[in-house]
């Protein structure tokens, strides 16, 4: 059954989206463009979806991708280095942003969609397009990269495991 | 409340860490940071207390929260004026409806029937006449 375009953005489908794309992007505001640029995409696009949540997941991520890659392009040209984002309170969800910041795109999106938006592992692989096992060991090292991280935060060392 | 033992707790939390918590695993952990104080929790548990709680904080935020919704306008707001307008039409049209007002009667009430007004005015013509007729006869006994 097609959803109607309309339909598709719900307030809590649009605040998921932009929830990831924050993620994605460590960049609250700049989500928000990559929500809308989605939206524009989806109204105008005529081909029928299907699976709504694992394409507009897709679409976010590639429109993020695509504006860190941008990013990057510009910041080489530019040599500029680009600060890296600190946290300012001992806030949990600070701390916890801070971490997911540092991590690698892919890390990012895995932890982003399983542990904050609850998705099962099997449907955050298939919005990954990979397997369940290679989930679980991405997974694996952001978690673990999450807990040194704010380990390091808290305590100022990482304690040998 | 549930009361979990460490080891059940560290058991659960490491296979979290490597992605194999299973259903229950993850329910017990998500259960145990929610109800147990981080205070006096160990180095190691502590550090998951803060992901856990930072993990289900982010996924608490909105963006649409934020944004003003236009109300819908409620039924009073509406109909209420209505009534009060066609209230006061109505009013208008009966005060501008005049009744017709011929006089008073002798004991001061409004007299609104043409008929009781010409019979009221043939009672003070009669009295009139005779009035006169008494100022006749007083001048003649005079």
């Amino acid at each position: 059954m097609f959803m109607d375009r309309k339909e598709i953005f719900s307030r809590q489908r649009l605040d998921g989206l932009w929830r990831l794309a924050s993620s994605v992007l460590s960049d609250t505001e700049e989500a928000k463009d990559v929500v809308q640029d989605v939206m524009m995409k989806v109204c105008v696009s005529p081909a029928p979806i299907i699976n709504v949540d694992s394409y507009l997941v897709r679409a976010v991520v590639n429109t993020c991708i695509d504006r860190i890659r941008k990013r990057d392009r510009v910041s080489e040209l530019v040599s500029d280095v680009i600060s890296e984002s600190r946290i300012e309170s001992f806030d949990d969800r600070e701390i916890v942003r801070y971490a997911i910041s540092r991590l690698p795109e892919r890390q990012r999106i895995a932890v982003h969609l399983k542990d904050i938006e609850g998705y099962t592992t099997e449907e955050v692989a298939g919005m990954m397009e990979i397997e369940e096992n290679h989930l679980r060991t991405i997974l694996c090292r952001a978690r673990k990269a999450m807990r040194d991280i704010i380990e390091k935060e808290l305590y100022g060392e990482v304690q040998l495991r | 409340m549930v009361k979990y033992n460490s080891g059940e707790i560290r058991k659960a939390l490491d296979a979290w860490y490597e992605a194999r918590a299973d259903e229950r695993q993850e329910q017990i952990l998500r259960d145990y940071f929610a109800q147990e104080s981080p205070e006096n929790m160990p180095r190691d548990i502590r550090i998951a207390s803060v992901m856990f709680s930072g993990l289900g904080s982010l996924g608490g935020e909105s963006l649409t929260a934020s944004l003003k919704v236009p109300r819908k306008r409620k039924y009073t707001t509406v109909v209420y004026p209505l009534i009060a307008a066609a209230a006061a039409a109505v009013l208008i049209v009966i005060l501008s409806v005049r009744r017709p007002f011929y006089g008073y009667d002798y004991d001061g009430s409004r007299i609104t029937s043409r008929a009781e007004a010409m019979e009221s005015a043939g009672y003070l013509q009669c009295l009139t006449l005779l009035d006169d007729d008494i100022f006749m006869i007083s001048e003649m006994i005079k």
